[in-house]
């Protein structure tokens, strides 16, 4: 991890001295235990603070259309996806972009390794070969670890090589042991969720694909605006909904949730469905490929499985 | 507040029991706030109707007009119009069908169909609500058609459309337009000579500026819509350069391959290098990949050697050209049923027996220039010509399962040709039924029979046979109920139309339906005949179905006249919908909106005040308003003039209110 | 016991197009369906806003389909295909969510099939009063 660390604050600080970039977005240490805090560096000397570690949960590309100039930016492979989608979605340009990526082992849930009763002056080093039963539920179904693009690649390791991804003894998420239950028992789980719901939209506004921000509910037709459960659940699933064909299950919206709802457990298995009904389609893998629900093609047929 | 006024049709032979408009109007006006007129009348759908609608528009200060009755599709128009008449905004005028969708679906029950009509009407009036007023939109176009096929069809519609100001670009897949029509002896029912009435039409579309004509030249592919349609052209090459010589004469005395000549119903051979026929347009020659030596894997360059250098290029390249039109036409014309299903009657076994084609060249000029009619097998003079018409027709087992009346009309003309040529010659005709109808047509094939003498027996051939060098004929008379047997020394099967073969890929490549024949299907038998569903792309001719000149004729000048209509110069008449941005701020750019347009309405231009960001833009004159691009904006900073979100969340709540 | 039964509320969005024109079509043809299918026209089914459809689940609305152009056949180049896929996905959100998918349904038809039409909302109909009905999120969590 330090090496990576050495890596990362090398390219950075070359691509500055060098004129290449304005600033340089990654992350450094959060403020809270464990956390990691988004970090914008504008001179060589700023490099200094950028770090990465098993705790990058935000997703840095969300402030991609809003930075002026060439910026560097430090992502994870699914970051890169949403970088692509950006690029594809005329949001950023992809000349004025140097992404920094790296073989990711998945991010880890600091509940579990406090649990495991790990310290947080651990949060440096740990990382999901040593735990992998802390690694998210978006991690977990990860297939994706390697970045699609990058403009650093190859060299930095991040602890792994190719193959050695470990996974927690039970590699089930949420998703799949709610695609168990019956519907009734899904709604009642999902009703419980969001009675803590406080209509914050920070999982909206911390998705870099999801181009409504949220505020938008306040205002449109079709919805009330009012903070209720109920209305909170209908505007996240018009989220959802949007972001079928686009999501690449980075995590940042549940990692931004104040108060955790598990986002994912909605996002994974409409990114399944997707998958499944068109082709194997997943978002962000190529300059070219739109999401199929913007494509006025016939649907492909299916065989239903059990 | 709005003042709403409610008109419903109250006939009770029109409407049924279950509908009680008086009642209902009650209710409306007692509880909906903003009705302040509700009223019905029995003959509503009449100019009394509309004078109720404006009379009340007047004196009641409606600004909202719903009208209960039957399918706005139909009768919407004429009231927005009385509306207008009477100064408000036809668009705040709407229609709600109670008829077909309410009083006759639900006779079984009154009640429930008396809550539904309140709640439907609610809806509509809610809807209206939040109406804007609107103005029909005009698209402009391209004042440019495709013809996609040289033929008689595409030929004489070039030559329309040319005239009434629309250019043409018109692409043949031979090497020469002009189709079968001009190969064709002559025309009935004038008789006229073809290759005299259709080649100056041929040199005429070859001549003029405002036609650009694509001989040997395939389409390739076809998108857009009415008023703008992209056009891909592949010219095929023809492997030859004219520039160099016009003489290929040499050329094809070379070539060593020889096929039966389709420009002459095989009764001749041509070379694989050749002029299609003398009046072809262009006149130039051509390598038939099909038949070349090269392109069977042999190194024949015979021609080549035979010609002057560069004259023969086998390495000549297709070239692709792009084109924009504001419609397409689809002249593909059509061939004739081949009867060799039929095989006791021996076609393409005896050489005596031919198909209509065939006669056609046969009899071609022989009875101007004086000279006998000969048989095809060895030459001698011709007594007697047995005609079966319409082989193949009504036959689902070895025919096809439509019939017309163009092989009778085949028939009596070639048969007419051949007593023209010399009265002697005995002429039957075996026909399964009358079936010509058109005007003329009758006493067209009743003078055959009457004034020249020609047999017509009613009755279907069982057999021809080849006795002592003639042809025999045997067949049941089913009017007099007893066998016949006549000797020929021709025999001709007159056959139906068929689809051309092309016909598949060209309706692929247009995205239009082919009907249970396999010819192209219009948008409606009656309304729309020669119009495709699909706005902007029309038929004409024989790729409708079988169809003579007369009918060619009657449809070319019918595309014309829709398209001049369709798409006059101010533009085309269109609803008011139409897309709009109603949040600059908030739209990022994303284009998800351009991609999901069907028409290539949106584009993005830079948000102003800003040199970064770019924001979509609805180009008004594409947007058809077809909304598809409202629900996939996610900031929500899209609307549909005409059915904006307000309007439809409006109705949409009354269901659940 | 004596439940009152409340009257079904099953909405049906139809497109001007083929789905407006089939119902017509029906009429003509003198079929019969329930008056608690009612019937909303849009342009095109992919004007569809999905909120629109979650709405209705939330106010307890029984049933709710859509109707538009058959396949490759729309009235707007494309628009039943882009239909049918978003549509598609707005079932697959509420499979997910553990909401009533089967409460949601679509069909694409030829404007001339009033009887595929009638065929369709009667089955749908009755489809509906088995699973009973649906209150929604209404007075719900408030």
């Amino acid at each position: 991890m330090n090496e990576l660390r050495m890596i990362l604050q090398r390219e950075a600080r070359r691509l500055m001295e060098a004129g290449q970039v304005d600033v340089v977005i990654g992350y450094a240490r959060g403020p809270y235990a464990w956390t990691t805090a988004p970090f914008f560096a504008f001179n060589k000397n700023d490099c200094i603070h950028l770090t990465v570690s098993s705790f990058c949960t935000q997703n840095l590309s969300v402030y991609l259309p809003k930075v002026e100039g060439r910026v560097a930016i430090i992502a994870k492979p699914c970051d890169v996806r949403t970088i692509i989608e950006l690029i594809q979605d005329n949001q950023v340009r992809r000349e004025n972009v140097k992404i920094l990526s790296f073989r990711c082992p998945g991010m880890l849930n600091p509940k579990v390794l406090e649990e495991k009763g790990v310290s947080p002056d651990q949060a440096g080093t740990v990382s999901s070969k040593d735990y992998p039963e802390a690694l998210y539920d978006w991690c977990r179904v990860c297939i994706h670890r390697e970045p699609p693009d990058a403009d650093l690649k190859g060299e930095p390791r991040f602890l792994f090589e190719k193959t050695d991804y470990p996974m927690p003894a039970d590699p089930t998420t949420l998703a799949d042991r709610l695609e168990k239950k019956t519907p009734a028992e899904r709604l009642n789980f999902w009703m419980g969720e969001f009675a803590r719901c406080i209509r914050c939209k920070a999982c909206m506004h911390s998705c870099p694909v999801y181009y409504g921000g949220g505020d938008q509910f306040d205002s449109i037709e079709g919805a009330t605006g009012e903070n209720q459960p109920a209305e909170n659940f209908k505007i996240v699933l018009s989220f959802v909904h949007s972001l079928a064909g686009k999501c690449t299950e980075c995590g940042a919206c549940e990692s931004a949730c104040p108060v955790r709802i598990p986002l994912l457990a909605l996002h994974i298995p409409m990114y399944r469905k997707m998958q499944q009904r068109y082709g194997g389609y997943e978002p962000g893998l190529s300059y070219d490929e739109v999401s199929p629900l913007l494509k006025a093609e016939p649907m492909p047929q299916i065989v239903e499985g059990g | 507040m709005s003042r709403v006024g409610v008109f419903l049709y109250s006939s009770p032979e029109e409407m049924g029991e279950v509908f009680q408009a008086e009642q209902i109007a009650e209710v409306l006006k007692k509880e909906v706030a903003e009705v302040v007129y509700a009223g019905v009348h029995p003959r509503l759908l009449s100019e009394e109707g509309l004078r109720m609608v404006r009379e009340k528009v007047r004196t009641e200060r409606l600004d909202r007009v719903v009208v209960g009755a039957t399918s706005p599709r139909r009768y919407i128009k004429a009231f927005r119009k009385a509306a207008e008449e009477a100064g408000l905004n036809p668009y705040l005028l709407s229609m709600v069908n109670l008829r077909e969708e309410l009083s006759w679906v639900h006779t079984h029950n009154p009640e429930g169909a008396m809550l539904k009509a309140i709640e439907v009407l609610t809806r509509a009036i809610q809807r209206m609500l939040f109406a804007e007023p609107l103005k029909v939109r005009r698209i402009r176009g391209e004042k440019r058609i495709l013809v996609i096929g040289g033929g008689a069809a595409g030929i004489h519609l070039s030559l329309l459309a040319a005239n009434a100001g629309v250019d043409v670009v018109l692409v043949e897949k031979e090497p020469t337009i002009g189709g079968m029509s001009p190969l064709l002896a002559r025309l009935y029912p004038h008789m006229e000579d073809a290759e005299d009435e259709l080649v100056p039409l041929m040199m005429e579309v070859s001549q003029r500026s405002d036609i650009k004509v694509y001989d040997y030249s395939e389409v390739e592919k076809v998108t857009g819509f009415l008023g703008s349609f992209d056009v891909t052209i592949r010219k095929k090459a023809r492997l030859v350069n004219a520039e160099v010589t016009p003489d290929f004469t040499r050329g094809m005395d070379a070539c060593p391959v020889e096929v039966p000549d389709e420009y002459n119903a095989g009764l001749s051979r041509r070379k694989a290098l050749f002029i299609p026929h003398p009046q072809a347009v262009p006149r130039l020659p051509v390598i038939d990949r099909k038949n070349c030596l090269r392109y069977k894997g042999e190194n024949c360059r015979l021609c080549q050697q035979a010609m002057p250098e560069g004259a023969v290029d086998y390495e000549q390249k297709d070239m692709v050209v792009h084109e924009r039109v504001g419609a397409v036409v689809v002249a593909t014309g059509a061939g004739y049923f081949e009867p060799s299903t039929y095989s006791h009657y021996h076609y393409g076994d005896y050489p005596d027996v031919l198909s209509s084609f065939q006669m056609e060249r046969l009899v071609k000029r022989k009875g101007l220039v004086k000279e006998p009619l000969r048989r095809v097998s060895d030459n001698q003079p011709v007594k007697s010509v047995v005609f079966l018409q319409d082989v193949g027709g009504e036959d689902t087992q070895r025919g096809i399962p439509y019939a017309t009346e163009l092989p009778e009309m085949i028939t009596a003309k070639q048969a007419i040709l051949v007593k023209e040529i010399d009265p002697s010659i005995e002429v039957y005709v075996f026909y399964p039924e009358r079936r010509s109808h058109t005007k003329g047509y009758v006493e067209f094939v009743r003078s055959a029979e009457l004034k020249y003498g020609v047999k017509y027996i009613r009755g279907k051939a069982s057999e021809v046979r080849q006795e002592d060098g003639r042809l025999r004929v045997s067949a049941q008379d089913t009017i007099l109920g007893e066998p016949v047997e006549v000797v020929a020394d021709l025999v001709v099967l007159s056959t139906d139309m068929v689809p051309s073969e092309g016909a598949e890929e060209i309706a692929r490549i247009l995205g239009v339906r082919r009907d249970e024949r396999g010819f192209f299907e219009e948008a409606h038998p009656a309304f729309r005949p020669i119009q495709s569903p699909q706005e902007g792309i029309y038929f004409v001719g024989a790729a409708l179905g079988p169809a003579d000149l007369r009918e060619v004729h009657t449809q070319a000048e019918g595309v014309v006249g829709a398209f001049l209509a369709d798409l006059p110069e101010e533009g085309r008449v269109a609803e008011p919908y139409l897309a709009v941005l109603t949040d600059v701020e908030h739209c990022t750019g994303c284009f998800d909106c351009g991609r999901v347009c069907p028409y290539h309405a949106i584009e993005l231009v830079m948000k102003p005040g800003s040199a970064r960001r770019k924001i979509a833009h609805i180009i008004e004159n594409f947007c058809t308003g077809c909304g598809l691009c409202i629900p996939v904006c996610t900031p929500k900073v899209l609307d549909l003039k005409g059915q904006n979100l307000k309007q439809v969340y409006a109705e949409a709540e009354v269901t659940w209110a | 016991m004596g439940v009152s039964e409340r009257r079904l509320t099953i909405l049906g969005i139809l497109c001007e197009h083929a789905g407006a024109q089939a119902a017509e079509t029906a009429g003509m043809e003198g079929l019969i369906y329930s008056p608690d299918v009612r019937l909303m026209r849009l342009l095109c089914a992919a004007d569809i806003d999905h909120l629109l459809i979650l709405n209705a689940l939330w106010e307890g609305v029984d049933g709710i389909f859509v109707v538009g152009c058959p396949t490759e056949r729309g009235y707007f180049r494309g628009c039943s295909e882009l239909a049918q896929r978003r549509l598609q996905a707005m079932k697959d959100v509420l499979e997910v969510a553990g909401l009533p998918a089967e409460r949601f349904r679509t069909l694409w038809i030829e404007a001339s099939d009033g009887k595929g039409f009638v065929s369709f909302v009667n089955s749908f109909y009755e489809d509906i009063k088995r699973l009973g009905p649906w209150n929604g999120f209404r007075g719900k969590g408030e």
